[in-house]
């Protein structure tokens, strides 16, 4: 996302994998990553077994960015 | 060698070579590719911010750093760039070790934990570039894969430590991946330790109702529940 001063990039990655009987879906954020795509601090991951909640985190992080 | 676990770096003769910062990536991009790389490729997908011309140049000026550095393993031409034909990427070596152990076709010496290098289940860390999210997602895969046919090996063997210890291995790193956590169990039953199956048996269902809300499967209690049903088969 590109602002008038500053570009601010993150990323949000969704892993999906299907566990017996139900998914197990990660979603790994990280809101600061420099112009070569890195960033030196921990990302935050969450784990969901339903959709509509990753859904919304997905979401929720996006609209951060304004 | 070039290292891409805790890495990127590089080592020849026993020497360790530091990559310079602006070449790290370049580095990264080709070493994980098995074969040539055009450079109108690498330069777009290492710089996607602004021109082609600029990528261009930041890929000229990555190249020249490295050779700068004493890092002399990318054979480079006008169109495209490769690994020179004697360096090893440790990422493929490892991978064909884990490939080898999930296919069942391990060497003796593969059937070793000590095989799993430091840094395996998370490739270049902090780096986000797409290609780099995909490769370390692929070998995070892979070596979970790689762990649980280890620890499936390692019991069928009898060496029962070695096996929970790989089976913990993976779960430590991925605690919700119920297929970590059934050679886990199978794992102790193996050793004919009900108890201890049972333990982690209970952990993850907490740990499955903690951060998921869900129960474990059918299967994995059913594996349980067998087991306690039957009378003790395995090494004592």
């Amino acid at each position: 996302v590109s602002g008038v001063s500053r570009p601010q990039v993150g990323v949000c990655i969704l892993r999906v994998e299907s566990a017996p009987g139900q998914l197990l879906i990660t979603i790994t954020t990280n809101r600061n990553l420099d112009r070569n795509l890195f960033s030196a601090r921990p990302e935050l991951a969450q784990r969901f077994a339903d959709p509509e909640a990753a859904i919304e985190v997905a979401e929720e992080f996006l609209r951060s960015f304004g | 060698v070039v290292h891409l676990f805790e890495g990127p770096y590089v080592t020849c003769g026993g020497q360790r070579f530091a990559v310079p910062q602006g070449s790290k990536r370049l580095l990264a991009f080709v070493a994980l590719r098995r074969g040539r790389v055009e450079r109108p490729y690498a330069s777009g997908a290492l710089w996607p911010f602004g021109d082609d011309v600029r990528a261009a140049g930041n890929l000229r000026s990555a190249l020249w750093r490295l050779r700068r550095s004493g890092i002399d393993v990318l054979d480079a031409d006008k169109w495209s760039l490769t690994l020179a034909e004697d360096v090893a990427v440790d990422v493929h070596v490892h991978a064909d070790w884990a490939s080898r152990l999930i296919h069942g076709t391990p060497a003796s010496d593969d059937l070793s934990l000590s095989r799993l290098p430091s840094g395996a289940l998370d490739l270049l860390p902090g780096w986000y570039d797409d290609w780099a999210i995909v490769e370390r997602e692929r070998t995070r895969q892979r070596m979970l894969h790689a762990l649980e046919a280890l620890s499936r090996a390692l019991s069928d063997l009898g060496r029962h430590a070695d096996a929970v210890e790989a089976a913990m291995t993976a779960v430590a790193a991925e605690p919700l991946r119920e297929s970590a956590q059934r050679v886990l169990l199978e794992a102790h039953l193996s050793q004919g330790n009900r108890a201890e199956a049972e333990r982690a048996y209970l952990s993850f269902r907490s740990l499955m109702r903690a951060e998921l809300g869900t129960e474990p499967s059918a299967q994995i209690a059913a594996l349980l529940a067998a087991a306690q049903r039957e009378p003790l088969a395995a090494s004592q």
